[in-house]
């Protein structure tokens, strides 16, 4: 059965979708703005195409490395500072910067030093880290400390506390922060890749369809980034929701 | 043995223990009686190394320690059962033991519930199994039974009784100490 909810988005989306139509062809210019039919069919074109799967493959996979990754050292980091009050110290600032910092900033400087191909997987790392690192601490500090008491008069071992006291706990704050990140990291991924142009990527043909005034092409592609976020978001809550806690 | 010697505790202006001294030797029963407010559950506190006193020692020589405190203090997102396994070692070895703890304490039925799908007092039972589970040497127990009506509240005396263990109870209720044939202690 469809929710209201649901219908209530279609009836959005559609209207926008008629909103654009008809500024298109108002404007008469495909070049300045293509029509939503026009950018379907093109986005259909390519993606009956074997090399708009092997560039969008090797795109999502520059992303999922450096959102991982960054999940995976956000969370140790987030142990880290927990337990200590002078890695904190040092740690804070340092996520508080790269947090402020704007991506073309970061992604210009980091080129410097980087193979263009490395570049947007630290982008995007550097996106998701502070994400993580800073909800992962927000869930080990509301660990139920009668919870803690509990364990410390039955002398339980750490790990036994970590799997089911603290875990537990972090779990719903790491997913949180997972699906938020991941948008955040592949938006500023794509971006990376357009600033930096490498090999086969999305950002290369957004930044050449951008060059060359295809932009049915700047269009099409901007599309399949919106989808694939979208997609890309649903796995991981998918997967995620399989390891839901029963607090 | 338990010993407390001198033991002052305050919190900002108010003094809630001024120089108490107590001991609780093997298989003694003591219990603690007071009005609200007059330091009994930070005795106990003290007593389990979970606060420092101002001044005094506390000198635990008892080998195992359990507690029962005024909430039932069970994993939420864990059944009674895994509760109780959970100071047993948290192995499938020791499940049959906790089931029978568990049954002890006229559980059996509630073993693969939550504690959100159990009551106050059924709650407070998985919290007294999970203390008897570990065969406690002191049991340290902070009104563990006033979730409970007086029939249930009877019959799990009657059950932790049973234990060769120390006890250090903290009660409103004289006739609870009585049960446990505690030696009174009035603060």
């Amino acid at each position: 059965m469809i929710s209201s909810r649901a219908v209530k988005n279609l009836l959005a989306t559609l209207f926008w979708v008629a909103a654009w139509y008809l500024l298109a062809v108002s404007m008469g210019n495909p070049l300045m703005l293509p029509t939503p039919v026009q950018v379907l069919r093109r986005l259909w074109q390519l993606a009956c195409t074997g090399q708009f799967w092997r560039i969008t493959a090797v795109s999502i996979g520059r992303i999922l490395l450096g959102a991982v990754s960054a999940m995976v050292l956000g969370a140790l980091l987030a142990v880290l500072t927990t337990s200590s009050p002078f890695l904190d110290a040092l740690i804070a600032p340092v996520m508080t910067a790269v947090q402020a910092t704007p991506v073309a900033s970061i992604t210009i400087l980091v080129l410097i030093w980087l193979s263009r191909d490395f570049v947007p997987v630290l982008i995007c790392g550097m996106m998701v880290l502070p994400v993580v690192w800073s909800n992962v601490c927000a869930g080990i500090h509301a660990a139920d400390p009668q919870l803690l008491e509990m364990a410390r008069v039955y002398h339980l071992p750490p790990l036994t506390i970590a799997r089911r006291i603290y875990i537990p706990t972090v779990l719903p704050y790491f997913r949180a922060a997972c699906t938020g990140a991941l948008g955040l990291g592949w938006k500023a991924g794509i971006a990376a890749e357009v600033l930096t142009v490498p090999g086969k990527s999305i950002g290369r043909m957004i930044s050449e369809s951008k060059l060359y005034l295809l932009t049915e092409d700047l269009f099409a592609w901007t599309l399949a980034v919106v989808l694939l976020s979208l997609g890309l978001q649903k796995i991981i809550l998918k997967l995620l929701a399989g390891r839901k806690s029963h607090a | 043995m338990l010993k407390l010697t001198n033991i002052c505790r305050s919190y900002g202006a108010q003094q809630v223990l001024s120089g108490l001294s107590l001991t609780v030797n093997p298989g003694q029963r003591v219990a603690i009686m007071g009005p609200s407010g007059a330091g009994k559950t930070t005795l106990l506190r003290i007593a389990l190394g979970l606060e420092t006193p101002e001044q005094g020692t506390v000198e635990n020589r008892f080998g195992k320690t359990a507690a029962v405190f005024q909430e039932p203090r069970l994993l939420p997102w864990r059944t009674a059962l895994e509760n109780v396994n959970l100071v047993l070692g948290d192995t499938l070895k020791t499940m049959e033991k906790a089931r029978q703890v568990l049954a002890q304490m006229g559980l059996s039925e509630a073993a693969g519930k939550y504690p959100r799908e159990l009551s106050g007092g059924m709650q407070q039972r998985v919290a007294i199994a999970r203390a008897m589970a570990v065969e406690p040497e002191l049991l340290v127990l902070d009104e563990p039974f006033k979730a409970m009506d007086e029939a249930l509240r009877t019959s799990v005396i009657a059950c932790v009784a049973k234990t060769g263990a120390a006890i250090l109870l903290v009660t409103h209720e004289a006739w609870e100490a009585e049960q446990l044939n505690c030696e009174i202690i009035r603060i």
